[in-house]
């Protein structure tokens, strides 16, 4: 009865909010890093769009994909190499605007949370010096700045008396915090979060996860959360995207996902992960095998040899991303035969 | 201080090792000057005073936050350090720590470490290196199977000067040019090439014979299959999955008793923990071990362990059995720790999480050393008095002044 009307509730608030103007538009991109044995792609044929709004959560185990993903919108790629498709921000290709501009769009416009944010800041500045240099770096220091890094710290819960000290004395959980602050300052429209919070422990995780929901909410800021804890994904997304071997075989609502996922690799992702607060203690599944080589991979379904589902059809044609019909309206995807109406019929069971 | 109540040693199963009144101090190194003058010296309390017992056959998770002394554990009991106080009763052995590191051997204890990527040799097939953890405990008796390990390596040598023998072969009889020493020269390469390829062909057979019978039928214990074809592979042509499952026979080969695993999955993906996790119980059934599961993710715990303690700062915060400890926690930062960890449910939130960081383990707050963060704190008790570890309950210890039941 309540989860009828919470989802109600949610279609109506998803209508308002979300879905009116996409904010950033990837289509087919193909990403490939060249190495010895022939081409790594990185990114297969991916499509995605991220609404004005809203947080989309990319989710998938490593090397599949995901953080490439993420180094691609921003083209910090390094070795990889973009061969088709196209990815417009607010109607910018970035795909082919030269670098000079794109040095114009990134702070400002487009910004990443980094995964180790030991690494991003510099030793050897405090910590005040940090936020000076990113403002005149972008031409942004004016007058009302120190009034907007106080109210920044202050929004972190980072105590002002610590401006003057040096990255390494802070905690990992502030120094995110600092970092975050730093991409914050510029008033960016859309962050690319990165793992920001795998390093930390689970007291500190839980605390950033909810400075951050708030943070997301009160800047009306456009998320991109790349993780592979679906925990976190539960927690603060709007939409998921599960990504495997550079596809997105899944794209839904969170809610939907979690409880009614489509594919056959989110429902074995999602009955892996052990649950805390489970009233008895049960056996673990898992996924048997291991991801396919991305080097020059066959035109099959990639997640076919590890499918408890797999038929013959699998293993020899690539599935096509599949419009899914929820009661929420929100759009759902998923590649998969089993819910192609020319295929269906071969699986006996859904 | 903690006194070790005789109720401590009445668990369920004969106990397999104690640790008693366990401390481990790192004296902080500072400057020049600091050096020179003779002040005080500082020291991390890594381990301040902890006492828990691992019985037979059980799995006994060892869980807290980065910096807590997990692993600092850890290291001690497979004598990679040296602790500064306690003593340690093995199957009702007392040993002091001072007789701990020469009796390492006899406490049958092996380690998982955490990152399987460089736990193994990069040089070594995996089956060699589960193999040479035999020959430095002088495991390995008959000389033979260390002789069938320098062959593996002479066939490749045999076949490699072969094949350099009859391409210079070649380029002699091109060179010379003389038709009849070209012909012998061809038959003479050819025959070469013959012989190494017999060769070759006998020491893959041979392969079989080479490789150790105990390291396959371990291989295909811990989910390496087929065997003889892990055995000859590099770790770098192996996944990380299958890295830790190598990790993992290596430990086990030599039979411990102990089973250290020092979070064994934390660098793994999810899709493939639990099928580590499943071999790792399925070889502690089948081979009776003990198991000292580290970790920071209590999800896993809770699924996978018999009991638990939760450390804090070097101390130990709560202790029993896993069902008991997550239904009741009675522990205020056991609470929050279950509490801060996402679950895969949408729209599940955590509530009363505690502010601020872990303490400074150098200076580490007086009386209970989770009163700056508890929700719970009294003052000026809790900031005063140092909790004892008592049992509230059968089988569950908690180090708390005001438990969460009697709220």
């Amino acid at each position: 009865m309540t989860s009828s009307i919470l989802s109600s509730a949610r279609k109506t608030q998803s209508n308002d909010r979300y879905y009116n103007k996409a904010l950033l538009e990837i289509k087919n991109l193909i990403v490939e890093y060249p190495v010895k044995e022939g081409n790594v792609r990185a990114i297969d044929d991916v499509s995605l769009t991220l609404y004005r709004g809203e947080v989309l959560g990319l989710v998938g185990e490593s090397g599949c994909g995901k953080s490439s993903l993420g180094f691609t919108i921003l083209k910090l790629l390094k070795g990889g190499v973009i061969r088709s498709g196209e990815i417009s921000f607010n109607d910018i290709n970035l795909v082919t605007i030269p670098e000079g501009e794109m040095q114009l769009l990134r702070g400002p416009e487009l910004s990443m949370i980094f995964q180790a944010s030991q690494n991003a800041l510099n030793p050897l500045q405090k910590v005040l010096n940090h936020f000076i240099d990113t403002l005149k770096t972008h031409y942004r220091w004016n007058d009302e700045s120190w009034q907007k890094i106080l109210e920044l710290l202050n929004r972190l819960e980072i105590p002002e008396s610590r401006l003057e000290d040096y990255p390494f004395q802070f905690s990992g959980g502030m120094q995110q915090r600092i970092v975050i602050a730093l991409t914050l300052i510029l008033n960016p429209k859309l962050i690319i979060a990165d793992e920001p919070t795998t390093a930390l422990d689970v007291l500190v995780q839980a605390r950033l996860l909810e400075i951050l929901k708030e943070i997301i909410k009160e800047y009306d800021l456009t998320v991109l959360y790349i993780t592979h804890d679906l925990g976190i994904v539960a927690e603060i997304t709007n939409r998921v995207a599960i990504m495997y071997a550079g596809q997105i075989l899944e794209i839904g609502d969170t809610q939907t996902i979690f409880q009614n996922a489509a594919h056959p690799y989110t429902r074995a992702l999602i009955e892996a992960i052990p649950n805390v607060k489970d009233e008895e203690k049960k056996l673990l599944s898992f996924i048997p095998g291991h991801p396919p080589d991305l080097r020059n991979p066959p035109l099959i379904c990639c997640f076919a040899d590890r499918c408890s589902y797999s038929q013959d059809i699998c293993h020899s044609k690539k599935p096509q991303s599949i419009n899914l019909n929820f009661e929420n309206g929100v759009q759902h995807k998923v590649k998969c035969f089993i819910y192609d109406d020319r295929y269906g019929h071969l699986f006996d069971q859904k | 201080m903690i006194k070790l109540e005789p109720e401590l040693n009445i668990q369920s199963g004969t106990p397999l090792l104690e640790i008693i009144n366990l401390k481990k101090y790192f004296p902080v190194e500072g400057g020049i000057i600091q050096r020179i003058l003779p002040t005080q010296k500082d020291y991390v309390h890594a381990i301040d005073d902890i006492s828990f017992t691992i019985n037979r056959g059980e799995i006994f998770c060892l869980v807290g936050e980065s910096g807590c002394g997990k692993t600092t554990t850890a290291n001690i009991l497979v004598g990679l350090e040296e602790p500064t106080a306690g003593s340690f009763k093995w199957k009702d052995n007392l040993i002091s720590y001072q007789d701990l590191k020469p009796k390492i051997k006899d406490i049958k204890s092996q380690i998982v470490f955490q990152n399987p990527y460089s736990a193994l040799s990069p040089r070594m097939r995996l089956g060699d290196s589960v193999l040479h953890s035999l020959i430095i405990h002088n495991r390995v008796q008959d000389k033979i199977t260390l002789k069938r390990l320098k062959n593996a390596f002479k066939s490749e040598i045999i076949l490699f000067i072969s094949a350099l023998f009859s391409i210079f072969l070649f380029i002699i009889s091109f060179m010379l040019d003389a038709s009849s020493g070209f012909l012998i020269a061809i038959t003479a390469a050819l025959l070469f090439t013959l012989a190494s390829g017999i060769y070759v062909n006998y020491s893959l057979i041979q392969k079989k014979k080479i490789a150790d019978p105990r390291v396959l039928d371990l291989f295909t214990e811990v989910g390496l299959s087929p065997a003889l074809q892990y055995y000859f592979k590099y770790p770098h042509e192996v996944s990380g999955g299958e890295r830790q499952r190598a990790n993992i026979a290596r430990a086990i080969i030599l039979n411990p008793e102990l089973l250290i695993a020092d979070e064994p999955t934390s660098m793994l993906d999810v899709s493939l923990r639990a099928g580590i996790l499943d071999s790792l119980k399925s070889l502690q059934e089948t081979h009776n071990i003990s198991i000292l599961f580290i970790t920071h993710d209590l999800a896993t715990a809770r699924h996978f362990g018999d009991r638990i303690s939760v450390m804090y700062v070097g101390k130990v915060a709560e202790m029993g059995s896993i069902d008991s400890i997550f239904k009741n926690p009675l522990h205020p930062y056991t609470k929050a720790l279950i509490e801060a960890i996402p679950t895969p449910i949408p729209g599940d939130k955590a509530y009363n999480l505690p502010k601020g960081e872990v303490p400074d383990a150098v200076h580490p707050p007086p009386g209970c050393r989770y009163h700056p963060r508890c929700t719970y704190a009294k003052f000026p008790y809790c900031e005063t008095e140092e909790p004892e570890l008592r049992e509230l309950f059968p089988n569950h210890y908690v180090a708390c002044h005001f438990p969460l039941n009697s709220i």
